[in-house]
Formats: structure tokens, C-alpha cells, sequence
């Protein structure tokens, strides 16, 4: 037979087939399963209204009925736990594991263990985008909490995030005569990406600079990073878009095998490598544009989180990319709690947090990386 | 199937030029079906920009690379890479993927099973002398034993069982495989492609030790500043003169005593 038969034979494309559905789960694997639902309790529980597990099962039980047949006392804990703790965990959950995996997925796209989301520029644009739409919203604070206020600045968010990956994209995609199908050097992308975050940074500075102070102050706020506006609309938008997104890239897990070879290799294996490179921008692109858009812009978690699981579990994707989302979310719920509580009833930006936990982690990470064998 | 003489891959006056220097100039050859041809000329000659177009990286300026009568830039990629199999010249894996994970890549355009999957792997790897190695990380290998992983991948991309069948439309393509290489693991080679060949694989390598191709080719293709000079059986090609215009060294060639194969000695 020859290969031109072969190719109306075999239809079905051998890299859908396998990815990602079936999950081999080691210890590892187990233990973050079993760890979620413990620090997803624990992020309903801390507060400054302590409550116990007796009284959370209960108002758990509750939460989609009517609060009137509860006493008084419930009913306030009902709503704290349905309006702000329920909402606000759940976005750092979704929030943390869209972060995580796009890292994951980065790192593998650009061979390089320290590559983080926001390398193609989408976290930066983001950012600007969001501080433009604040700027338009004004000071109006609680326009933002509606629908429509906080639409306009996802969509700013959004648009500035897409815009800086279409930038990045595009100046590091080279029409060589030689190569078929014009390549994208992933290297180039990564000099590009510095560029735009800083180009994007000095925009960002700029608005903060001209703009009065209670606008100049939710610009800054929005760039540490902070889970505190989460509302049940929030978590909906996450939910929309964030859990798809993690659940496309973890499909991508042989082709990202393959990526880590080198690029013409995966090539050589059967991965059309320009679609790849271009599916995962653009999926990362949505995650991390929504996530800065309804959380503000959260650093380490992408980059540390994957990290430290290689080291556990090895470079293969079809494990690093779903223990990455659940790792991810663990870490982000954590870090959360801990904003909370350090300087209750006030609260620390979650990401400050992440960032001092994080750095040091990083540098030990790095300190450590001969003995990893790596790079 | 018509077997043996006929040609799956074609180079039809293939012409590649790179910032207005010519690279490739007008080379026209048929890889023969289950032989091994090899690539021989100088450092610049070409050679690796002549495997980058047979396995569709490069597209030619001028003319085609046909593999079965079809130009081999309007494969899918998918499609492509269950007949043709390529070894670069370096690998960029810096990542601890363990041995056996690495060889098993290979088998990524199939799906012919999971447990067929692993008995190809684990007799190429058996093959090879690295299954000992299979759970080690491969950042951790020496430069041969790196080699043999790849090669294997390589291998399992085009072996259909354990028995080394291969699908009569496969081609390998080698970017000098055997220098990283210790003398016994080259013969290791050789012979492997010796094997697979006489099973229908098509075998293009590009090699730097003249008296290795003189072994184990069937043809060899003499590259020189991007020019075809010779295409012919090992008799016909390796002769002082032929070796003395494309190296520009003057050597003399003797009978392999056992084999009789053309052995390339350098004047002192």
C-alpha cells in the first residue's frame, strides 16, 4: 500500500485519540485530590466570622434553599459563605489551576522550565487593558461590581491581553522562503514578549501617573492581584472560560512531549507544530486574559507550580498538565487564606502573597537545578 | 505492491538557495527501495540541507522531493511521519524524560495499541543496549548512549512488530548517526540498517567515514558545494580519483581483504 492510500486509511488523527483522557493517577495525583476538598472547606471556614465544620456542613446544605426557615444566627453565616467566601474560593480555585496549567503549557511550548504565562505578553496587556477600562468606568467604584462595569473591564482585560499575544505573535512569526509554513521562533516570541510587557508596564505607569488618586489606587490594586471582588458573576466568567480552557490544554499533552524534543522533531513525529503553537497562544490567551481580568495580576503560580511538580513527577504532560490545575488551584485557595488571615480583618493583595512565597521557592528551585539534571 | 525497484523518494532537479547563495544546485537522484544510499561529501556540501528538504523542513527553491509520485510538503504532518522518520544531526531534549518514555515518542503517529507500542520498544531498546538505562533520566546519559535512544525512537517510528517488519513506503533519513558512536555500536548500526533495509526500508544516511559507507551502503551519493558529482554503487564511486575531487586528499584504495569492498587508505 502506498503512503497516499495510507493517508485516506488512517483518517483519524493518532494524537486525538490518546491525549489526555485517560489520567493515570500516581501518589501524587491522589494526594491533590484528596488535598482540594480539604482547602476548599478550609477557605469556607476561615474568615473573621469563625465558624465551625458542624455549622458549614449546614449552612453547605442550605445554600440554594430559602434562609428564612434558618435562625437568624445561620442565616447571617449562610449569607457570608454564599456571597463572599463561597464565590471568592471557588474564583482563587478556578483562577490558580487556569494559571498553573498555562504555565505548564508555556513552559512545554517554549522548552524552557522557567517560562511563565505571562512570557507571551498576555498578562501585561491584560493589565493595561483592564487599567484603560478603569480609567473609563472612573471612580464610579460600584459600577464595576455590576454586570455591565465589570463586562467592560473583562472585555478591556480581554482585548488588551489578545492584542499583546497578536503583537508578540506577529513580529516573531518570520516569512522564511525556505521553511515551509512560515515558523514562529519561539525564541524570538520570548525577546518580543519583554518587549510588550515592558512597553505595556510603561502604559500601565502612565495611566496610574495621570489618573486621581482613588483611580491611581485601584490601578495599582489590580496589579497585585486580589481575590477580594470576587461575586457570583466572577466566578460565572471564570467558569466560562477558564474551565474550558484547562480542560482544551490538558488534550495538548503528547504534542507537548513532542515539543520538548525540539521543534522539527515533533514535526517529524506528526505534530502539525505551527497549529500547535498557535492553538496553545491563543487558549492561554483567554485563560490568563480572564484571569487578570477578574483577579487582578497574580504572579509565581504559573511559574513555580509546574515547576515543582516535574521535579516530583517528570516532564511528561499527561500527568504535569492536570496535576498543574489541581496543584494550581490548591496553591492559589492557600495563598488566599492567607491574605485573609495575616492581617485580619484587613487583608494582604494575593499577590503579595504568592510573590513571598513564591520568590524564595523560585530561588531554591533554581539553586537546585544541577542536581534536577536540567538545563 | 510492486516491490524492490521502483522508487518511493524522488529528488526532480531540486535547487534550495538561502539569502542568494546556493545551497542545492539542481540535483536529481531516486532513493532505491530497500537499499541503503549514502550521503558523502565535505563540511558545506549540502548534505544536511539536502535531508531537510527530503523530509519536507525545507522546501525547495527549484523543483521537488516526491515520495510516491506526491510532493512531500502537501503531507499532513500526521500522515507523513508514519512513513518517514528522521534523526537530526543534535538533539535539543533537556528535559529528564526517562529512557524508555523517550524511545516510546516514536510511536506517537500510531495507534496501533498500547501493548504492541511497548514490545517494539522494548526490542529496539533490547537491540540497542540501552534497555538496562530504560528508567533513567536522559539528561543523565554520556553522548552514545543519548544517541541510541534517538536512534531507537527513530527506529520505533517505522517498525510495525517485534519482528522488525517494515511498511514497504517507509524511509529513514539519517543526519550522521554513528558520531557520537563507539566502534561496536556503529557495526551495531550498520548491520540494524543492513537488516531493515533487505525488509523494505529505504535508507538515506549521511555519513563522514568514506570506508564505513564503502561497507554497508548499496549506493552512494557524492556531494560536493551543493552539486550532485556522483550517484552510483560503491565500486563505481569510490575510486581515487572520485575521492581526490570531492575531498581534494590523495588517497589510495585497496581490496577489504575479506570482503573485498573498496578500502580507503590516506597517503602519507
Amino acid at each position: 500500500m502506498s503512503i497516499a492510500d495510507n493517508a485516506s486509511v488512517k483518517q483519524q488523527e493518532p494524537f486525538k485519540s490518546l491525549s489526555g483522557s485517560s489520567l493515570s493517577f500516581g501518589l501524587a495525583g491522589w494526594l491533590l485530590c484528596l488535598l482540594t476538598p480539604v482547602m476548599l472547606l478550609l477557605g469556607l471556614s476561615v474568615g473573621p466570622v469563625s465558624m465551625d465544620m458542624q455549622q458549614l456542613f449546614q449552612v453547605l446544605l442550605h445554600l440554594f434553599t430559602d434562609t428564612s426557615s434558618l435562625d437568624p444566627a445561620m442565616a447571617g453565616l449562610q449569607t457570608i459563605v454564599a456571597d463572599i467566601r463561597l464565590p471568592r474560593t471557588l474564583l482563587a480555585w478556578i483562577v490558580g489551576a487556569g494559571l498553573a496549567i498555562s504555565g505548564a503549557a508555556m513552559q512545554g511550548l517554549f522548552r524552557n522550565p522557567l517560562a511563565d504565562p505571562s512570557i507571551i505578553g498576555v498578562t501585561s496587556g491584560a493589565s493595561l487593558g483592564a487599567s484603560i477600562a478603569v480609567v473609563i468606568i472612573g471612580s464610579s467604584i460600584s459600577a464595576s461590581e455590576q454586570w455591565g462595569g465589570l463586562s467592560i473591564l473583562v472585555l478591556g482585560a480581554f482585548v488588551g491581553g489578545l492584542l499583546a499575544v497578536l503583537t508578540v505573535y506577529r513580529l516573531s512569526t518570520g516569512s522564511s522562503d525556505h521553511f515551509s509554513s512560515s515558523s514562529t521562533s519561539v525564541a524570538t516570541m520570548l525577546l518580543v514578549g519583554i518587549a510588550i510587557t515592558a512597553l505595556a508596564g510603561a502604559g500601565n505607569s502612565l495611566l496610574a501617573y495621570m489618573s486621581d488618586n482613588e483611580t491611581m489606587r485601584r490601578i495599582s490594586l489590580w496589579n497585585m492581584g486580589g481575590l477580594d471582588a470576587a461575586s457570583q458573576p466572577r466566578v460565572i466568567l471564570a467558569a466560562c472560560i477558564i474551565v474550558p480552557a484547562v480542560f482544551l490544554l490538558m488534550r495538548f499533552s503528547r504534542q507537548l512531549d513532542a515539543m520538548l524534543l525540539g521543534e522539527s522533531e515533533a514535526r517529524h513525529l506528526g505534530v502539525d507544530v505551527q497549529r500547535i503553537k498557535w492553538s496553545l497562544v491563543v487558549i492561554v490567551a483567554f485563560a490568563v486574559a480572564s484571569s487578570v481580568a477578574l483577579a487582578g495580576v497574580i504572579g509565581f503560580v504559573g511559574l513555580v507550580v509546574p515547576h515543582m511538580l516535574r521535579m516530583v513527577i517528570g516532564p511528561g504532560h499527561r500527568r504535569l498538565l492536570p496535576y498543574s490545575a489541581l496543584a494550581g488551584g490548591l496553591m492559589l485557595v492557600a495563598a488566599d487564606i492567607v491574605a485573609r488571615v495575616i492581617l485580619s480583618p484587613a487583608e494582604m493583595p494575593v499577590g503579595v502573597i504568592t510573590a513571598i512565597l513564591g520568590a524564595p521557592l523560585f530561588i531554591i528551585l533554581l539553586r537546585q537545578r544541577r542536581d534536577y539534571g536540567m538545563y | 505492491m510492486s516491490q524492490s525497484q521502483h522508487s518511493r523518494m524522488l529528488f526532480d532537479a531540486v535547487s534550495l538557495s538561502r539569502d542568494g547563495i546556493a545551497v542545492l544546485d539542481d540535483i536529481s537522484l531516486a532513493l532505491p527501495t530497500g537499499k541503503i544510499t549514502a550521503l558523502l561529501g565535505p563540511n558545506g556540501a549540502g548534505k544536511t540541507s539536502l535531508l531537510h528538504c527530503a523530509s519536507g523542513v525545507m522546501i525547495p527553491s527549484h523543483g521537488n522531493v516526491l515520495l510516491d509520485g506526491v510532493a512531500i510538503e502537501s503531507f499532513a504532518p500526521h500522515v507523513l511521519a508514519q512513513s518517514v522518520a528522521v534523526l537530526p544531526q543534535q538533539s535539543g531534549l533537556n528535559f529528564p524524560f526517562i529512557v524508555e518514555d523517550v524511545v516510546a515518542m516514536g510511536r506517537f503517529p500510531h495507534s496501533d495499541g498500547q501493548a504492541c507500542d511497548q514490545a517494539i520498544v522494548h526490542r529496539l531498546m533490547d537491540i540497542l543496549h540501552i534497555r538496562d538505562l530504560a528508567q533513567r533520566p536522559y539528561t543523565a546519559l554520556s553522548g552514545g548512549e543519548k544517541q541510541r535512544t534517538q536512534l531507537a525512537r527513530v527506529l520505533s517510528q517505522l517498525i510495525c512488530n517485534t519482528q522488525l517488519d517494515v511498511n514497504g513506503s517507509s524511509v529513514l533519513l539519517l543526519d550522521e548517526p554513528i558520531a557520537a558512536l563507539d566502534m561496536p555500536h556503529q557495526s551495531l548500526l550498520m548491520n540494524l540498517l543492513q537488516q531493515l533495509a533487505a525488509k523494505g526500508l529505504t535508507v538515506l544516511i549521511v555519513l563522514h567515514d568514506v570506508n564505513l559507507a564503502a561497507t554497508y551502503a548499496d549506493k552512494i551519493a557524492l556531494l560536493k558545494a551543493g552539486r550532485l558529482l556522483a550517484f552510483d554503487s560503491v565500486d563505481k564511486v569510490i575510486t581515487e580519483t572520485m575521492i581526490k575531487q570531492v575531498y581534494d586528499v590523495d588517497v589510495d584504495i585497496i581490496a577489504h581483504p575479506k570482503t573485498a569492498k573498496p578500502l580507503v587508505i590516506r597517503e602519507v
